[in-house]
């Protein structure tokens, strides 16, 4: 084995998903990198969302150019990520990209992978906002990544549709290890009445324990802020949802720090695998 | 020579040559010509040309004395008899066996390719296609399909004249035979409808080409006889790529190369569109989420 890391600076990767939309994903995706950011963390934010590109709506920020260019020969990172906040908190618009991505021969994807890795290097977290839903592409891409967080609420449907992202994932790409984070929660109970419900769904059928990430509850503040294009953290910081998701970032800090000499050891993003 | 000949309703004259006693060849060469079209008006109601799947069918021999191959050869030509075969009564039957082969291969030829182009036609497309879908399923490997389509040819044609649009078809033609790798195919499937079949292309790779091609027609003017402004040229172009994952039919896939077409006119043609990759939009049955689970997610564990 060969004692030089892979990824030296142990980026952690991680994928935001859920089954059906309008669960608040992107809007947690963009909090939690602010919470981390303030945290002193260099964020890199990157929106897969294909077709319902709405992370820059929420930043406020129009982007040129996207992860498409960054594949083209003698494109810069630097000429494709915009800076959201100075000093360590960007953002990659990457949804007209991604079927190029998963389109790439060995050689082709390989380059893609060597450039990536080495762009996404330089943050301490790289945070993938999927697109919701079981598209083959949405799957392949939350193969790659090293974290994986499950947004669901409350509502029944958003349960099941979750569950069915959870059971392809482990049936089609063999992918064990989910934490669950339950958004728009009218109380505590009631946030860990709906974990325990898809806790207990993927025990008994799909033999797999996932893990409880935490809860975000309903916030009046939540809209507002979207409306003014900022991250609720930074609009309204002691709000109850701006401190669920504070205690959030702090959890995930703690993880990464536990398992940072495995991280160090692996590339950034797996390869992609298609089901 | 049934056994070199037997197949459908393929017909066959004989002749013996150099029998001096015979009506001047002119004369003769007229009548055989008239004979034989009125036999071939008598069958077209009858037989069938395609010989494909049909194990009956006659020769029909007659025999002209005195008639040679070059004669006949002349007869052939004006009459348009390129299904007719002739064989030597007596003598040397090599050059009229060379000229049965010939006639094979141009008969071949004919049934694959377009005439004013030389490209491939819609049918040995479709049989191309098909074969490559199947290699792609069997092998996994990408295969990339680009339906083209020329931009305002119906106006080229009426401003123009049809033996300009026709010129324009071959130019087109040859940018795309130059462009083409060995084993790619490309085919005119329609009036102003080509088609390229790349195996082994992915999307970026293929869209990357298809990208260099369309900038070729772009800058290649077009000059018409007796026209002195040349002819400015475009086409659009839907694309469309398998990875070999999923079984496609010719119809689903040139069908979304076809959507893709579409696209790229609405969007303002001169350009290249996209089909989705299908093998990437299928999802598997085993991943369903199924009635007990749905009931357990809603109601929990106790009911």
């Amino acid at each position: 084995m060969s004692q030089e890391s892979v990824n030296p600076s142990s980026t952690l990767s991680i994928s935001i998903l859920s089954g059906k939309g309008g669960v608040g994903k992107t809007n947690l995706a963009l909090n939690l990198a602010y919470a981390l950011y303030k945290a002193n963390q260099k964020m890199l934010v990157m929106d897969f969302d294909v077709g319902l590109a709405n992370v820059d709506v929420l930043l406020g920020v129009s982007p040129e150019k996207n992860l498409q260019d960054l594949l083209k020969t003698g494109v810069t990172p630097s000429d494709v990520v915009i800076p959201v906040e100075p000093g360590g908190f960007d953002f990659l618009p990457a949804a007209s990209g991604v079927p190029e991505l998963l389109e790439l021969d060995e050689d082709g994807r390989d380059q893609v992978f060597g450039k990536l890795n080495t762009v996404l290097g330089e943050y301490d977290y790289v945070i993938f906002d999927l697109g919701a839903g079981i598209g083959k592409t949405v799957l392949s891409l939350a193969c790659m990544t090293r974290m994986r967080l499950l947004v669901v609420t409350p509502e029944p449907t958003s349960l099941t549709d979750g569950y069915a992202v959870i059971k392809v994932l482990k049936n089609q790409h063999q992918v064990k290890d989910f934490l669950v984070v339950v958004n728009q929660a009218g109380n505590a109970k009631e946030a860990q009445t709906t974990f325990d419900r898809l806790h207990g769904a993927c025990e008994r059928f799909l033999d797999l324990d996932i893990g409880y990430l935490g809860a975000v509850h309903n916030d009046p503040n939540v809209p507002e802020a979207v409306r003014r294009q900022v991250p609720l953290i930074k609009y309204a910081p002691q709000c109850r949802a701006s401190q669920d998701i504070l205690s959030l970032a702090i959890k995930i800090g703690r993880h990464r720090a536990e398992i940072r000499s495995h991280l160090k050891a692996k590339s950034i993003l797996k390869k992609i695998t298609l089901g | 020579m049934t056994s070199t000949l037997s197949s459908g309703t393929t017909s066959c004259t004989i002749m013996p040559e150099n029998n001096p006693k015979l009506a001047p060849p002119s004369l003769q060469r007229r009548e055989i010509l008239e004979e034989i079209s009125r036999l071939r008006e008598a069958l077209q109601s009858k037989a069938r040309y395609s010989v494909d799947s049909c194990r009956d069918g006659l020769i029909i021999v007659r025999l002209f004395e005195g008639l040679t191959l070059s004669e006949w050869e002349e007869i052939m030509s004006d009459g348009q008899f390129l299904h007719w075969l002739a064989l030597p009564a007596s003598g040397d039957p090599t050059p009229h066996l060379a000229r049965i082969q010939r006639t094979l291969e141009e008969l071949a030829h004919q049934t694959r390719h377009d005439p004013l182009t030389g490209l491939g036609n819609r049918r040995a497309f479709e049989k191309h296609l098909k074969m490559e879908l199947e290699r792609a399923f069997r092998s996994g490997s990408t295969l990339s399909l680009a339906i083209l389509d020329l931009d305002n040819f119906k106006t080229i044609n009426d401003t123009r004249g049809h033996p300009c649009g026709d010129q324009v078809l071959k130019a087109v033609s040859g940018a795309l035979l130059g462009h083409k790798r060995m084993y790619d195919l490309a085919a005119r499937i329609g009036g102003e409808e080509f088609a390229l079949v790349l195996p082994g292309s992915g999307l970026v790779q293929a869209e990357s080409s298809l990208e260099r091609l369309l900038e070729q027609i772009r800058e290649r003017n077009v000059v018409c006889d007796g026209q002195a402004d040349p002819v400015r040229v475009t086409c659009s172009a839907g694309l469309a790529c398998t990875k070999g994952r999923i079984q496609l039919s010719v119809e689903r896939f040139m069908d979304l190369a076809d959507k893709a077409l579409y696209e790229a006119k609405a969007r303002g043609k001169d350009q290249i569109a996209k089909a989705p990759i299908p093998d990437l939009l299928e999802t598997p049955q085993a991943t369903l989420v199924h009635a007990q689970e749905k009931q357990f997610l809603f109601t929990g564990p106790d009911t």
